[in-house]
C-alpha cells in the first residue's frame, strides 16, 4: 500500500466515525422507521471496521517501529502541529477500537429509547479513542482524550442502570481529575523539553531529560508521576480504580464493551507512550511504585472478583486484576515486557468485550446477573453458553486463546526483573481459573431452573456480533503473529531507549 | 492642540463615536414615532451601528492607525485597544440579539435597554484606549452608570415577599461600584502624588527600583478598587445578588463585557505604569487568584439556581485570568486576552440559553432544566457545549484559552505560579462536577408532565446563539489567528 493511500485511509478510520456520528444523529427518531439508526450506525462501524483491517494488512511489518501512515499538517503556533500517524505498538489497538465499536454497535440492537442519540454517542467515541491511539503529537494525543469523557458520561448516564448518576459522575470526575495531573505533566515535559517548543511526541522522546537530574524529585520525576497519575486513574491503578466497579457494572452493555476493551487501554499505551517512552529515566526510578501497583492490582481485583456474586461485577473486577498483568509488563522495562503488555491489552480488549457482551445476553433473557438465581442456562442457550466459555477460558490463558501467549508473554518479560512479584501474579491466575470456571459452570451446567425454561438462545445480529470478537480471540490464540511481530517491533525502539 | 491632531483624535474615536451616535439615533427615533407596533427594529438599528462600529475597527487597523496616540497621549489606539474594542462590541451585539425575550416583557422601555447597552460599550471602548488615569477614570464612570441602569432594568420581575430584585441589584451594584471606584481613585490619587503624573507612560519612569509605602498603598488600592469590578475574591460579595436580579441579557453583559473592560484596564495600568514594581504586585494577583477560584468553584458546587451559579462561575474564571496577570509576563497578557475572548463567546452562549429559558424555568431554577435535551435539542446541544467549554474541556474553545494560560504560567518558572496551576487545575476538575449537573439535568433528568414541551426562541436569539456556539467550536481549533492577535497586542507588556 503506498503511504498516501495508507495516511488517506488512516484519516478514515479517525474520522468516518465523527461524520457517521453528525449523520446518525441527524435522522428523524426512530419512532416509525424501528432500526434504521442501528443499521446505519452498524454501516458506518463496519465500514471503519474494514478499512482499520486493510490498514493491518498493508502495514509495512518491516518497518513497524517507526511511524507510517503519517499526516502532518501545521496546526497551533506554539509547536503543536495535527500529525496523525500508527506504528507497530498503536496499530493493533487501532484495530481493537473499531472491532469492538462494530461489534458493540452491531449488539445494541435492543436499545428501545433515544437510538439516534445512542448511536452517534458510540461513533464520537470510537472517533476520540482512534485519536488517542494515532496522535503523534501530545497536545492532540490530550485532546483526544478529553474528547472520549463525555459520550462516555452520557452514555452511563442516560442508559446505564439503577445507580447510573452516581457511576456516570464518579467516571467523569475521577478522569478528568486524572487528567489535570496528565495536562501539568504535558506541559512540563514540553516547556523543558526541545527548544524552540514543540509538542511533537518524536522531538520530545529524543530529548534526555536526564540532564535535569536524577530521582523522583528531579523535574523528570515529577512529570512522570502527573502523567502517571492521569493514564492509572484510566487503566485503573488501586488506589484509583473504585470508579470502575461502578462504572462498568451501571453501563448499558455496549458502554461495558466499550469501557473494558478499549477505553481502559488508553491508560496502559499513555503509560506505554507518553510516561516510559518519553521519560525513559524517570521510569526506571519509579519502577519500585509500578511493581508494587501490579501485584496489588492484580492480586486484590482477583481476590475481590472472586468474592461476587453478580456476574457483571465479577468480569469488572477481573478487568482490575487482568490490568495488573498489562503494568507489570511494563514495569519490568524489558523488550519481552513491554511486548507481552501489549499483547495482554489486546487479547483482554477482546475476551473482556466478550464476556461483557456475553453477560449482556444472558441479562437481556433472565433479567438477573445474580449467579445464584441461575443454572442450567446452557441447556436453554447453547450457543451464548459456549462463547461465554470460550471467553472465559481466554481470561484464564487456556493455550489456543488470545490470554495464553498475551500472560505468557508478559511474565516471561518480568520473571527475570523481578522473579518474586512475577510469582505472585501468575498465581493469581489460579484464582482467575476458580471463579471462571466456578461461576460460569454454576450458571450454565447443572439442572435446568424451571424459570428459566421458555428462554431462547442468542439471534443472528447477536451471534455476528460476539462471534467476531470470539474469532479474533480464537485467531490471535492460534496465530499471536498478527500482532505480535509488529507490536515487538513497535515496542523495541521504547525499550532501546530506557536501556540507554 | 492642533487641528491636525483633532482630526487624528476623532479619526481615532470614529469607532466609539459610531457607537455614540447610534444610540442617540434610536433614543431620538424612540422619542419622535411612539404609534409602533413593536419597537423591535430599533434592535435591528442598534445592531447595524454595532456593525459599523466593528468595521471601522477593522479599517483602522488594516489603513495604519495602529499604535497611533492623540488628545497629547490621552488616548491610544493600540492592538491592544482594538482587540478589546472589538471583543466589547461582539459582546453588544450577541446581548442586543438575544434580548428579545425580556424585550417583548418590558415593552415599554425596549428602546432604553438598546440606548443604554450602547452607551456602556462605548464606555467600555474608551476605557481600553485610555492612557491616562483620568480617561481611564471618566470611562470608568460612564459605564458604571450606564450596568446600574441595566441592573435595574427588569422592573416586572418580583420575588413573592422579596420585593423587585432588580431593582435591588440595580441598587446594590451602583453603591458597591461607588464605593469601589472611591478606593481606586484614592489609588490614583496616591500613584499622582508620588509621580507627579498621570499619562502611564511618565508615572512608569518614576515607578522603579524599591517601592516606597505610599506606592504599595496605591498599588494596593488599584488592586482593590479593580477587584470590585472583576469581581475577585474577597470583593466578590456582590456578584450572585446582581447577578440573579438583573434581567438576564443584562447579566450576560455584566459577566462578559465589563469583566473583560476591567481586566483590559489592569493589563494597561499594571504594565503600562507599573512594571518597575511587577515583582510587588504579581504576588498580590497570585494571592487573589488562588482565593478567588477556590471561592468561586467550591460555593457554586451548592448553587441551585443556574444564575447564581454562573455568578460562581465567573467568579472562578476571573481566579484563573488572574494567574495570567500574576506573571507579569508579555505571554500571560496575551493569555489572559485569548482567555477573555473564549470566555466571551462560551459565555454568551451560555447566557443566550439562559435568556430563553427564563420563560421556561421559574426562577432560573436549575431543575426547570429538566429533559431540554428532548424539550429543544437545539439549546440543550449549545448550554451543553459551553458548559464543557466553561469547564475546559477540548476541543472547545475554553480548553485552549485554559491551556495558553498555564502555558504562560508554567514558562515562568515560578515555583508558586506552577503550583498554582496544579491548583487551578485541580479546581477545574471539580468545576466539571457543577457544570456537569446542569448536563445531567438536560439530557438525563425527565421533564415534569405540566411544562409546555417545546422550548421556543425568536431568530434574533437563534442567530446569537449560532455565532456564540461556532465561536466556542471553532475559535479554538483554529485558535492561531486569534491567539497571534493577542500575542501581537501584548507585545510590551511585562518583562
Amino acid at each position: 500500500m503506498s503511504p498516501q493511500t495508507g495516511a488517506l485511509l488512516l484519516q478514515i478510520v479517525l474520522w468516518l466515525p465523527l461524520i457517521g456520528a453528525i449523520v446518525v444523529a441527524l435522522l428523524p427518531s426512530d419512532e416509525y422507521r424501528p432500526m434504521r439508526s442501528w443499521r446505519l450506525a452498524t454501516l458506518f462501524a463496519a465500514v471503519t471496521f474494514i478499512a482499520s483491517a486493510l490498514l493491518l494488512i498493508g502495514f509495512d511489518r518491516g518497518a513497524a517501529d517507526r511511524f507510517q501512515f503519517e499526516t502532518r499538517i501545521p496546526w497551533l503556533p506554539f509547536g503543536s502541529d495535527y500529525r496523525i500517524a500508527v506504528d507497530g505498538l498503536s496499530l493493533p489497538l487501532v484495530v481493537l477500537n473499531a472491532l469492538l465499536t462494530l461489534s458493540a454497535v452491531a449488539g445494541s440492537w435492543r436499545i428501545n429509547t433515544r437510538q439516534t442519540l445512542y448511536y452517534s454517542l458510540f461513533l464520537v467515541l470510537e472517533s476520540a479513542v482512534a485519536g488517542v491511539f494515532t496522535a503523534g503529537d501530545l497536545f492532540l494525543f490530550f485532546l483526544f482524550w478529553e474528547l472520549e469523557l463525555i459520550p462516555m458520561f452520557l452514555i452511563i448516564g442516560i442508559w446505564g442502570g439503577a445507580r447510573r448518576d452516581y457511576a456516570a459522575f464518579k467516571f467523569i470526575l475521577f478522569t478528568f481529575g486524572g487528567s489535570a495531573f496528565m495536562l501539568v505533566g504535558i506541559l512540563l515535559v514540553a516547556f523543558f523539553g526541545p527548544k524552540p517548543l514543540t509538542f511533537g511526541m518524536t522531538e520530545i522522546a529524543r530529548f534526555d531529560f536526564s540532564q535535569y537530574g536524577r530521582g523522583i524529585t528531579s523535574l523528570g520525576g515529577i512529570a512522570f508521576i502527573l502523567l502517571f497519575i492521569g493514564f492509572a486513574v484510566k487503566v485503573p491503578v488501586f488506589p484509583f480504580h473504585t470508579w470502575l466497579p461502578d462504572a462498568h457494572v451501571e453501563a448499558p452493555t455496549a458502554g461495558s464493551v466499550m469501557l473494558a476493551g478499549v477505553l481502559l487501554k488508553m491508560g496502559g499505551y499513555g503509560l506505554l507512550r507518553l510516561c516510559v517512552s518519553l521519560l525513559p529515566q524517570a521510569a526506571q526510578d519509579w519502577q519500585w511504585l509500578l511493581i508494587v501497583l501490579a501485584v496489588i492490582n492484580s492480586i486484590y481485583g482477583a481476590f475481590v472478583a472472586l468474592a461476587q456474586t453478580d456476574l457483571k461485577k465479577m468480569i469488572a473486577n477481573s478487568s482490575i486484576s487482568h490490568m495488573g498483568y498489562v503494568i507489570l509488563g511494563i514495569a519490568a522495562l524489558t523488550p519481552i515486557g513491554f511486548l507481552g503488555s501489549l499483547l495482554v491489552m489486546v487479547a483482554h480488549g477482546l475476551y473482556s468485550g466478550l464476556l461483557f457482551s456475553m453477560v449482556g445476553l444472558v441479562y437481556d433473557r433472565t433479567h438477573t446477573r445474580e449467579i445464584g438465581a441461575m443454572q442450567g442456562l446452557a441447556a436453554r442457550m447453547p450457543f451464548i453458553a459456549t462463547v461465554f466459555m470460550v471467553a472465559g477460558l481466554a481470561s484464564l490463558g487456556l493455550p489456543g486463546l488470545a490470554g495464553f501467549p498475551a500472560e505468557f508473554t508478559t511474565f516471561i518479560g518480568s520473571y527475570n526483573v523481578f522473579p518474586l512479584a512475577t510469582i505472585l501474579c501468575v498465581c493469581t491466575i489460579a484464582i482467575t481459573a476458580g471463579y471462571i470456571l466456578w461461576r460460569l459452570g454454576a450458571v450454565f451446567f447443572g439442572p435446568l431452573m424451571e424459570a428459566w425454561a421458555p428462554l431462547g438462545d442468542a439471534i443472528w445480529r447477536e451471534r455476528i456480533a460476539v462471534g467476531l470478537l470470539a474469532a479474533a480471540t480464537l485467531l490471535i490464540g492460534v496465530a499471536p503473529n498478527v500482532v505480535a511481530d509488529m507490536s515487538a517491533a513497535g515496542v523495541a525502539p521504547i525499550a532501546a531507549r530506557v536501556t540507554r | 492642540m492642533t487641528a491636525d491632531d483633532l482630526v487624528l483624535g476623532l479619526v481615532l474615536l470614529a469607532p466609539v463615536i459610531a457607537v455614540v451616535l447610534t444610540a442617540v439615533i434610536v433614543l431620538i427615533i424612540d422619542l419622535i414615532i411612539t404609534d409602533w407596533v413593536s419597537r423591535r427594529p430599533l434592535m435591528w438599528i442598534s445592531c447595524l451601528g454595532v456593525l459599523i462600529a466593528a468595521v471601522l475597527c477593522g479599517a483602522l487597523l488594516f489603513g495604519g492607525y495602529a499604535g497611533k496616540t492623540a488628545f497629547a497621549g490621552f488616548l491610544v489606539l493600540d492592538g491592544f485597544a482594538l482587540f478589546f474594542e472589538m471583543l466589547f462590541l461582539l459582546a453588544a451585539l450577541l446581548v442586543l440579539l438575544s434580548a428579545t425575550t425580556f424585550a417583548d416583557r418590558e415593552e415599554l422601555i425596549e428602546a432604553e435597554f438598546y440606548v443604554i447597552t450602547l452607551f456602556s460599550t462605548a464606555g467600555l471602548m474608551l476605557m481600553a484606549s485610555g492612557n491616562e488615569l483620568m480617561t481611564i477614570y471618566l470611562a470608568l464612570e460612564v459605564t458604571s452608570m450606564s450596568l446600574a441602569f441595566l441592573a435595574a432594568w427588569n422592573k416586572r420581575d418580583a420575588i413573592a415577599g422579596q420585593g423587585l430584585k432588580a431593582t435591588e441589584a440595580g441598587i446594590k451594584f451602583f453603591l458597591l461600584s461607588a464605593m469601589s471606584t472611591a478606593v481606586l481613585l484614592y489609588g490614583m490619587a496616591l500613584l499622582y502624588g508620588i509621580s507627579g503624573a498621570t499619562t502611564l507612560a511618565d508615572i512608569s519612569k518614576v515607578l522603579t527600583g524599591t517601592p516606597s509605602t505610599a506606592a504599595l498603598l496605591s498599588v494596593t488600592m488599584l488592586v482593590a478598587g479593580f477587584g470590585f469590578k472583576i469581581a475577585a475574591a474577597p470583593f466578590q460579595l456582590w456578584t450572585p445578588d446582581v447577578y440573579q436580579g438583573a434581567a438576564t441579557p443584562a447579566t450576560a453583559y455584566f459577566s462578559v463585557a465589563s469583566k473583560a473592560a476591567g481586566f483590559a484596564v489592569i493589563l494597561r495600568i499594571f504594565n503600562g505604569a507599573l512594571p518597575g514594581i511587577s515583582a510587588e504586585w504579581s504576588v498580590l494577583f497570585g494571592v487573589l487568584a488562588f482565593v478567588t477560584m477556590t471561592v468561586g468553584n467550591l460555593v457554586a458546587l451548592v448553587q441551585t439556581n443556574i444564575k447564581r451559579l454562573m455568578a460562581y462561575s465567573s467568579i472562578a474564571h476571573v481566579g484563573y485570568m488572574l494567574i495570567g496577570l500574576a506573571t507579569a509576563r508579555a505571554t500571560g497578557s496575551s493569555a489572559v486576552m485569548f482567555y477573555l475572548l473564549a470566555y466571551a463567546f462560551t459565555n454568551l452562549g451560555a447566557f443566550i440559553v439562559i435568556t430563553i429559558m427564563a420563560n421556561y424555568a421559574p426562577d432560573d431554577e436549575i431543575e426547570g432544566y429538566a429533559g431540554l435535551a428532548r424539550r429543544s435539542p437545539v439549546l440543550a446541544m449549545g448550554l451543553t457545549a459551553a458548559l464543557l467549554s466553561l469547564a475546559g474541556i477540548p476541543p472547545f474553545v475554553g480548553f485552549f484559552a485554559k491551556l495558553y494560560l498555564f502555558l504562560a504560567a508554567i514558562q515562568s518558572a515560578s515555583v508558586g505560579l506552577q503550583l498554582l496551576v496544579i491548583w487551578a487545575l485541580i479546581m477545574s476538575a471539580v468545576s466539571l462536577y457543577y457544570y456537569g449537573r446542569v448536563i445531567h439535568v438536560m439530557w438525563m433528568a425527565e421533564a415534569p408532565a405540566d411544562v409546555p414541551i417545546r422550548v421556543g426562541f425568536s431568530f434574533s436569539q437563534g442567530l446569537a446563539l449560532a455565532a456564540s456556539v461556532a465561536g466556542v467550536l471553532v475559535v479554538g481549533i483554529l485558535a492561531g489567528p486569534f491567539l497571534n492577535a493577542a500575542v501581537t497586542a501584548a507585545t510590551g507588556f511585562g518583562r
